[in-house]
């Protein structure tokens, strides 16, 4: 049985579905364990009981999302096995180490402290209470922690060795894993935007109660903390944003170049506002990318590069390559990928036969050709560029959003602290709509990091072609589906149940 | 208490369906299931790495 390019397409989808699903619970826990443990401590230090049983409200909303959403990520790993299962042997010994800590480490963390969080109260003391939701926070942070620094090796894969006896990466510096600076800037980006989004969730909420004049005093302390935290989480995640940018330039151009739809490499490269990409826009001929743009000159040399005079290489600098600025094209790549593919063959038969000379030699042109492995898979050069339209859509909307989560911070900040913000009704109304658009924000981010990669699993090393089981697509369809009726039913439980809390107010809920 | 028990239904069933039904019928591991060492996971994964 062949691994067909349907098979590749379901596994993907398949593994997009059930990743999409699990981040739309991930974030909330994330940004919301914080804002919990700022409103306990608020009560802790004043003694006003009405912070505890703000406290205990979003609490429960968080109790809820989290029983809901708990475990939706083990159908990933389930799917490694099944689906993935090249990749994962060939990852194993990366991914092993970080997952691992993860498990025994953050998450019994968690775990342990929630029972505290959600069940102590009058149990334990104040203080030992409070540092538990605080322990609570760190904890799920440091659980995505691991697991961003396992796909931030994916995108840019470092302080490994290639074992071509055992056909797996194994790990020669830990250290280098975990402060690749992809995964140190993913993982920064990631977490202070789950942050934004819980802070969207509570002034989306704490609006609501205004719009309807209930819980007003609630809502209004509620708008301030979330207000406040998002405000300052949102200048985080710019930071963050741009040095995310500034990694992807440096390691993954050809995302850089998707995400801003930029065919042809310039010098002071600008990065489009607004635009509206041509869709009849082939490789190599000579019409415009765009229909319609406004750009920002030099804007994206300056973020790739941190120079406005920077050159930012184009897809078709990429794709065809570019001698003058040392760019090397795509079938230059896929010619040495056969290459070290070939010298991979002939260093296993070399060693199955005991010829320890060739297969030295083998291993040795391998090794030089090796970090284009991955190219020697695809059929034409074409093959190593993402969906361009969906990375740069993605890309624009995530931006869009994200700075319109800033302007409303502020507005509603402003507007809560000179307390005029009950009379503000289209503010409120943009408060409430603004949950979720943060939940567009988070899911778009995510295409932009995973779509833009394609067609890698490992950055430059392994096609998700070859990284997919041979298995029946048929087997991978059926699951899809079944996945899809499963997180949606989670969905729906988690919206029902939550919108029931939410109308029992502050003082029915408890 | 109600929602705490209508939460703690919702892990419960979730967990049997993970990993009583949809792991055990839907996602055995692959590699696992089909060789019975590493030696010869190694070998088939090379061979798919290097086949034309």
């Amino acid at each position: 049985m062949e691994i067909t390019d349907v098979l590749v397409d379901w596994s993907r989808a398949q593994f997009a579905l059930t990743a999409l699903y699990h981040w739309l619970f991930v974030p909330l826990t994330l940004g919301l364990t914080f804002i919990v443990a700022i409103m306990e401590s608020i009560y802790v230090r004043t003694g006003d009981e009405w912070w505890k049983k703000t406290t205990q409200f979003w609490m429960t909303l968080l109790a809820i999302n989290f029983a809901i959403g708990l475990a939706t990520g083990i159908i990933m790993e389930f799917e490694f096995g099944t689906n993935w299962s090249n990749y994962s042997w060939i990852v194993g010994d990366i991914f092993g180490a970080p997952l691992a800590i993860e498990g025994l480490m953050a998450f019994f963390m968690e775990s342990t402290f929630f029972a505290v969080m959600f069940f102590g109260w009058n149990k334990v003391s104040k203080k030992t209470h409070l540092l538990s939701t605080w322990l609570v926070a760190i904890g799920s942070n440091l659980s995505a922690l691991w697991i961003l620094v396992a796909n931030g090796w994916m995108q840019h894969p470092v302080g490994m060795y290639f074992n071509p006896d055992t056909a797996r990466n194994e790990m020669q510096n830990f250290g280098d894993v975990i402060f690749n600076p992809n995964a140190v800037s993913k993982f920064l980006h990631t977490v202070s935007s789950g942050y934004v989004m819980a802070s969207l969730f509570v002034m989306g909420i704490s609006a609501w109660y205004l719009l309807k004049k209930r819980d007003t005093l609630f809502a209004k302390r509620s708008i301030i903390v979330s207000a406040s935290f998002g405000l300052i989480t949102s200048l985080f995640v710019i930071t963050t944003g741009d040095n995310s940018a500034y990694n992807v330039a440096q390691t993954q151009p050809m995302k850089l170049a998707v995400m801003e739809g930029l065919y042809k490499g310039e010098n002071r490269a600008g990065i489009v506002a607004v635009g509206v990409l041509n869709s009849e826009k082939k490789f190599g001929d000579n019409q415009k990318a765009f229909d319609f743009k406004i750009e920002i000159p030099s804007a994206l040399s300056f973020l790739g590069y941190h120079k406005i005079d920077a050159f930012v290489p184009g897809i078709e600098d990429m794709l065809y390559g570019n001698s003058q600025k040392g760019v090397m094209g795509i079938s230059q790549k896929i010619k040495e990928g056969k290459i070290a593919i070939e010298a991979l063959k002939e260093y296993k038969n070399a060693k199955k036969i005991g010829d320890k000379d060739r297969a030295e030699i083998a291993k040795e042109r391998f090794e030089a050709h090796q970090a284009y492995m991955g190219y020697g898979y695809l059929q034409k050069p074409e093959d190593a560029v993402p969906n361009i339209a969906l990375s740069f859509y993605s890309f624009h909307t995530m931006v869009a959003l994200g700075t319109w989560f800033l302007i409303l911070f502020i507005i509603a900040l402003c507007a809560v602290l000179r307390d005029k913000i009950s009379s503000k009704r289209w503010l409120l109304w943009a408060m409430v709509w603004s949950i979720p658009l943060g939940y567009i924000a988070q899911e778009t981010g995510w295409i932009v990091a995973e779509v833009g990669r394609q067609p890698w699993a490992i950055q430059d090393l392994l096609p998700v072609g070859m990284a997919t089981s041979n298995i029946a697509s048929s087997s991978v369809m059926i699951t899809f589906w079944l996945f899809a009726i499963l997180f949606t039913g989670l969905l729906i439980a988690e919206i029902k149940i939550m919108l029931t809390q939410i109308k029992l107010g502050v003082e029915g809920g408890n | 208490m109600r929602l705490g028990k209508r939460l703690w239904l919702i892990i419960v069933i979730k967990f049997i369906i993970f990993f009583g039904i949809i792991k055990w019928l839907f996602f055995p591991n692959y590699l696992e299931k089909k060789f019975d060492n590493d030696t010869q996971r190694s070998y088939y994964i090379l061979e798919q790495l290097t086949k034309e």
